[in-house]
Order: C-alpha cells, then sequence, then structure tokens
C-alpha cells in the first residue's frame, strides 16, 4: 500500500492538501485585520495583483500600507504608471513612502504603459509597479506575471469596475465602496478559493474619511415654528 | 640609439572607409573613386583592378570597361578625417606620430622598442591594430620620415633596423618617386642620376653648388643628415565620428549595423581613457534636406556599445526619416570618469539593471517629459504643494516639514465645478493664502462621498461656488 502511494506520488497522480501552502507566494501583513484573515495570511510581496473597482473609493489606500512597507524593505523604486490624475505627493509622504523612490511614467498609449510596466518589473530595481489600465488580456498578464517573476517585483493592476473577464493573477479583489470602509470579495487567489463580499473597516486607519454611526439614543430636538 | 621612422601609407583611404553592409557584395562590384578635378581614377577595389581598371585612367576609359563601375568622388576631407582616426587607434601604441596628409602617418619608433622588445614584436602588434581597421596600408621603416614615406610609397615594404638593408632598399627606387619639384628630377636625369642610390652617394655640399636650397635640405632629410621639424599628434577630448554610407538608407532599422560600428568605436575610444559618457549626439545626414540630430541619454553613464545600441533602437522607434540617410556621424562631447555601480554582493535581491538604466531606458522610448518624479513642496494650496520634476533634477527635497495625513491621493490637474449630490463627511476646512502673489485662495474644503461611495475633495469659494479638486482613492 504504502509503495503503491509513493509510486503514485512519484507520477505526481496524487494532489496533497499541504503542499498547497509551499506553492504560496511570500506574503506579507495588509494592514487590514478582515483582509489578512480572508487571504489567509496577507497580501502577496510578488506576482500580479488585480483591483477591480471603481476610482476614488479606497482602493488604493487598501494598499498603501503593504506599498510603504516593501518599499522601505527593499529601498527599490515605486513605479506609477499611467495614473488617471495627478498623484498627491502629500499622501506618499504620511504613509511614510520615499519620494525619492518613485517614478512617475505618462506613456502616450496603452501600448506603451504595458511596455513601461514589463521593463520596470523585469529591471529587478522596481518593488512595485501600479498601472491603470482600461482593458487587459490574458496574454498581456501572463507577460507581466513573468516580468514580475523575473525582476522579483509586484504588479498593481487597477481596473474598471466593468471589467469582469476573469484573468491569470496571483490575486484579484473586488471593491466596492461601504460606509465604514470597503467591501471585499476575493474573485481569485493562487492556492485558495474565491470567497465572498466581506467588509473591510478602514476607519480606524483613515477615521477622517468615514462618518462616525449615529448613536441609537439619540433624540433630534424638535424644532418648532414661530408663528 | 640611431633613429627608426615607420612610415604608413594609405593608397585607398576612402575606399576603404565606405561603408559597405556586407564586406562580400562589396567586393563583387568595382567601385573607383575618381579625382574630379583631374578626371582621373585615383583609388579602385580589388574587382576594379580584375576589370583591368588603372590609376590615372578617365571616367569614360574606366566606366567603358564595366557597366556595374560605382564611382565616388575623391573628398580630402574624408581621408583626414580617417587618418585621423588610424592616429588615434595607434596612439595605444606609439607616442609620437605625424601626419603627412591626406594619406600618409609617420612614426618615430625607436624610443618605443625597449618597451615591445624589439622591432618585430612591435610590428607584430602594431599590424593587429592596422588589420582591425580593415584599411589597405603600406609601411616602411627607415632612418628618416621622409626616406621612409618615399619606400612606403614605392610598395617597397621593408620592416628593418638594419641600415643596410634600408639603404639597398631605398637606393632601388627612382629619381621619379621622391617629393621634388619636376625641374629638378629632370636636372638630375640629365646629369646621369637615376636612382636614389646615385643621389644619396652624392656629399651634399656637390649637390649644394648645382642646385636650390629645397632640393638641399630635401635630401639632407631624407638621409637624415638634417633636423626634420615635425608637429607631433596630440588625440583630442572629444570623441566624433563620420561614416559616410555607400548606399542610402531609408528605414531606421538598417541604420543600425553602420551606427553600430561607430558605437563600437566610440566603445574602443571610451575603453582606452577609462571614461564614459552620460550623452551622445547622432546626426543623420538627408538628402536634400536638414540634418537630423538625435540626442541619446542615459542617467547612468556608460561606455559600452550594446548598452547604446539597446537605448538607440528604442528611440529610433519614435524617429521619421523624412529622406535617405547618405551619412551619419556621432558626436560625444562630455566625457567621466568611469565610475562603476556598486552592488552588496550579499544584498537579498539583486536587480537586473541599475535604477538610472532603468531609467536610460524608459526616457529613450516614451521621451523624457514622460519619466518624471514627484517632489513635495511646503505650501499649503494643493495645486502648489508637488511638483512634478523630469529626472535630470536629481536633487529631490523630500523634507517634510509638516504632513497632513488627510489629503487625498488623486488630484485633479484643476478643480472642476461640482456636478453632482454629495453628502459631506468631514469639514470645512479653511485655506487662506497666496495674498502675496496674486494667485490669492480662499477656499473652504470638505470630504464629501457622493451616491457612488466615491470619496471626494471638495471646495467652496467666498461667493458659494463648489468645486471639486480631488479623490480619495
Amino acid at each position: 500500500m504504502n509503495s503503491l502511494l509513493s509510486y503514485l506520488k512519484n507520477k505526481q497522480l496524487v494532489w496533497h492538501g499541504s503542499h498547497q501552502c509551499a506553492a504560496m507566494p511570500d506574503t506579507s501583513r495588509s494592514g487590514y485585520p478582515e483582509l489578512d484573515n480572508a487571504l489567509h495570511g496577507g497580501l502577496p510581496e510578488q506576482g500580479v495583483i488585480d483591483i477591480c473597482s471603481i476610482t476614488g473609493i479606497g482602493e488604493c489606500r487598501l494598499l498603501l500600507p503593504h506599498i510603504a512597507h516593501q518599499q522601505q524593505q527593499h529601498k527599490r523604486l515605486l513605479t506609477f504608471i499611467a495614473p488617471p490624475y495627478r498623484i498627491n505627493a502629500e499622501l506618499l509622504l504620511a504613509q511614510g513612502i520615499d519620494l525619492k523612490q518613485t517614478l512617475m511614467i505618462y506613456p502616450d498609449s496603452p501600448e506603451h504603459a504595458l511596455w513601461a510596466a514589463e521593463q520596470c518589473l523585469a529591471s529587478g530595481s522596481c518593488c512595485t509597479v501600479m498601472l491603470w489600465h482600461q482593458a487587459l488580456t490574458i496574454h498581456q498578464v501572463k507577460r507581466l506575471q513573468l516580468a514580475a517573476r523575473k525582476g522579483e517585483s509586484l504588479q498593481i493592476l487597477f481596473r474598471p469596475e466593468q471589467q469582469q473577464q476573469s484573468l491569470p493573477v496571483t490575486l484579484g479583489l473586488q471593491l466596492q465602496p461601504h460606509s465604514n470602509g470597503l467591501n471585499a470579495r476575493i474573485s481569485k487567489q493562487k492556492g485558495g478559493w474565491p470567497g465572498e463580499f466581506f467588509s473591510i473597516n478602514m476607519r480606524t486607519r483613515w477615521p477622517w474619511l468615514y462618518q462616525r454611526p449615529q448613536p441609537d439614543n439619540l433624540l433630534h430636538f424638535p424644532r418648532s415654528r414661530a408663528s | 640609439m640611431s633613429p627608426i621612422w615607420l612610415y604608413l601609407h594609405f593608397p585607398n583611404l576612402q575606399l576603404n572607409t565606405l561603408f559597405s553592409g556586407n564586406t562580400g557584395s562589396h567586393e563583387t562590384l568595382p567601385v573607383v573613386v575618381l579625382d574630379a578635378k583631374k578626371n582621373q581614377v585615383c583609388q579602385r577595389n580589388g574587382s576594379a583592378r580584375k576589370l583591368g581598371i588603372q590609376c590615372g585612367m578617365g571616367l569614360a576609359t574606366a566606366s567603358s570597361l564595366s557597366q556595374q563601375l560605382q564611382v565616388v568622388s575623391y573628398c580630402r576631407e574624408v581621408e583626414e578625417s580617417q587618418l585621423n582616426v588610424i592616429a588615434e587607434t595607434l596612439y595605444q601604441l606609439t607616442s609620437d606620430i605625424c601626419f603627412f596628409q591626406p594619406d600618409g602617418l609617420a612614426l618615430r619608433i625607436h624610443n618605443m622598442l625597449n618597451l615591445y622588445g624589439g622591432l618585430q614584436p612591435y610590428w607584430n602588434m602594431l599590424r593587429e591594430h592596422l588589420t582591425r581597421l580593415h584599411i589597405e596600408y603600406q609601411a616602411s621603416t627607415a632612418w628618416s620620415p621622409l626616406a621612409a614615406r618615399v619606400m612606403a610609397r614605392n610598395q617597397i615594404n621593408t620592416i628593418s633596423d638594419q641600415r643596410d638593408n634600408i639603404k639597398t632598399a631605398l637606393g632601388q627606387c627612382t629619381i621619379d618617386s621622391l617629393d621634388i619639384h619636376n625641374k629638378d628630377k629632370q636636372k638630375l636625369k640629365r646629369v646621369g642620376l637615376h636612382t636614389v642610390a646615385d643621389i644619396v652617394a652624392l656629399p651634399l655640399k656637390d649637390i649644394a653648388r648645382r642646385f636650390d636650397s629645397y632640393l638641399v635640405t630635401y635630401l639632407g632629410r631624407l638621409k637624415g643628415e638634417l633636423h626634420h621639424p615635425l608637429p607631433f599628434f596630440h588625440p583630442p577630448e572629444y570623441f566624433y565620428r563620420y561614416l559616410e554610407l555607400l548606399y542610402e538608407i531609408e528605414k531606421t532599422d538598417t541604420l543600425i549595423p553602420p551606427v553600430k560600428r561607430l558605437l563600437n568605436e566610440l566603445e574602443s575610444f571610451l575603453k582606452i581613457r577609462n571614461h564614459t559618457t552620460s550623452e551622445l549626439t547622432l546626426t543623420l545626414y538627408q538628402r536634400d534636406h536638414t540634418p537630423l540630430e538625435v540626442t541619446l541619454g542615459s542617467a547612468q553613464c556608460e561606455y559600452r556599445a550594446q548598452s547604446w545600441l539597446k537605448l538607440l533602437s528604442l528611440k529610433f522607434e519614435s524617429v521619421t526619416l523624412t529622406a535617405p540617410v547618405y551619412a551619419i556621424s556621432i558626436r560625444v562631447d562630455k566625457l567621466q570618469e568611469l565610475n562603476p555601480v556598486r552592488q552588496d554582493m550579499f544584498a537579498g535581491k539583486q536587480a537586473q539593471i541599475s535604477t538610472l538604466q532603468l531609467r536610460a531606458i524608459l526616457e529613450a522610448k516614451l521621451g523624457a517629459s514622460a519619466v518624471q518624479q514627484l517632489c513635495y513642496v511646503s505650501e499649503h494650496r494643493p495645486e502648489y504643494s508637488q511638483k512634478q520634476v523630469p529626472l535630470s533634477d536629481t536633487d529631490v527635497d523630500a523634507a517634510s516639514v509638516d504632513i497632513l495625513p488627510d489629503r487625498p491621493g488623486f488630484l485633479l490637474s484643476e478643480p472642476l465645478p461640482l456636478q453632482e449630490k454629495v453628502t459631506v463627511i468631514r469639514g470645512p476646512e479653511r485655506i487662506s493664502t497666496g495674498w502675496w502673489d496674486n494667485q490669492q485662495a480662499v477656499r473652504d474644503y470638505f470630504i464629501a462621498r457622493n451616491q457612488f461611495g466615491q470619496l471626494l475633495w471638495i471646495f467652496r469659494t467666498p461667493h458659494n461656488y463648489w468645486y471639486q479638486h480631488g479623490l480619495f482613492c
């Protein structure tokens, strides 16, 4: 029996539940306990993270602690490629990101944006590359994956919400706004399963952006009309 | 030690300079260089020689011998600049080089022989360098530059430091091969002197009685009895190469091989000097159009032809030629000491290429304005609180004085009128500043949420107009 098992194992016909962990990429804490729980660890340190959301709900702020940590640890470049608006230096500084180690790239076409992303990833001198792109195809993402593996870097893709196409990424996240932060769903995870929507509390980190919930024992003072 | 001079004569200098894609096809086509003033063929290649084309032939005779004859008009400047290139190459071996324009070099070698251990090892070394240049040459040694010149031009390729060998070889040369006036040649022949040996045998005093001072000085220098002052070559501080193409090129892809040749020359130029450069200018001379200048920069100083070629091929993607290119040149003015980037051998993650190299690659393809760095300025007006600086301004001041954390991630390039219904979450925060520079801003900033859940940074002016200025991404 035992020899049969080892024979099957050598032929790679038996799937081991424990092997799954070995294949998992290195992760580090995202700074949001809910997200870490859902991901069974944290955000990957290299590979491709795909964020599907509308702009301006907190999609960058969700990843900023992770990005800042990566940059401080590896002292490598953080690259922004084709952001839809100007990136505010104050926010990056407030998060402890070294501006000397950032690069802004404004390519004139989406093809050039992809080219720049691939170059940055493969160079090995960037730790994180953030790319805003409207329409990505599977083979383009595969190329980015290979480049990220070569340069041991992390690619973060920001895609509009309408794009529901599944891409071969290390981690896929779908984000929706929530009064307390974000509603997130893991649409794809290497070595994991897609899950349901869960809420991420961003109030602790960014208290000024979210309203305090109204206490239920509050009574509005009735205004009487002077007549 | 008795002086020894080596003279190098380049009979086909302009012809050898012409660029042809592959030497194979170049050989099959007969090519001649025509001196337009005299209407005489002055240089010809191997296949032209096989067809019976002789130097000194007229154009009509030459072209009647071959239908496919390629004719290039003689240009003294090309030869002179090529002579400079050869001198630069040989400067690695010899310190004293003199020009004999337009097609010869005299090298004072007796002071170099100790270093190389004799004439033969020195000559082998020199020959190796000359072979790499792909230029035909005739070489000869003698006790004076003029004597060596006469021998080399007569195709007597004697490399020897024995006085007797030189004397017999030089003696065979005829009077006609000397650089003297025709009148004097006639006179010498009339008195029965036909070879150099005949004249050299006569004492200078006797010649001085019958001939003018020019001939006496010349012969004195030839024999090495009179001093011959010559200016020596000093290598230039900058790099410039001009390359004329045998055929016109219309596509930038096909320009790569000739450019590569120039870049290889640049590499050896820089390597010898232990220098690098951060910028080079490539000029493409276009037929009937203004020359196109392509400036190529590399933040990390480079000397390797391979790296420059990579940047150049990226740059060529955005270059459009208006007319065919007939010549190219490369110029490098600024040289820097080679200062290699050191990487920590034990650092965890090793970069394939350095940050500066990456920037150079990105700038070459996307243009310098597309690659920028963010820089913070201590200023309350958000539109002035940051600058995006091109990468050449390297001193980014990251001294953060007091950073407010509640600032949005995205800023609109200019505020837009607010056109949707929003719920205010926080505010107001008044910014009233800039009264000193006529860009006064009095604004009450609010953080608001719209119906899609987007967090907006909006402000109200004193006139109650509402604007959107940012997004909390």
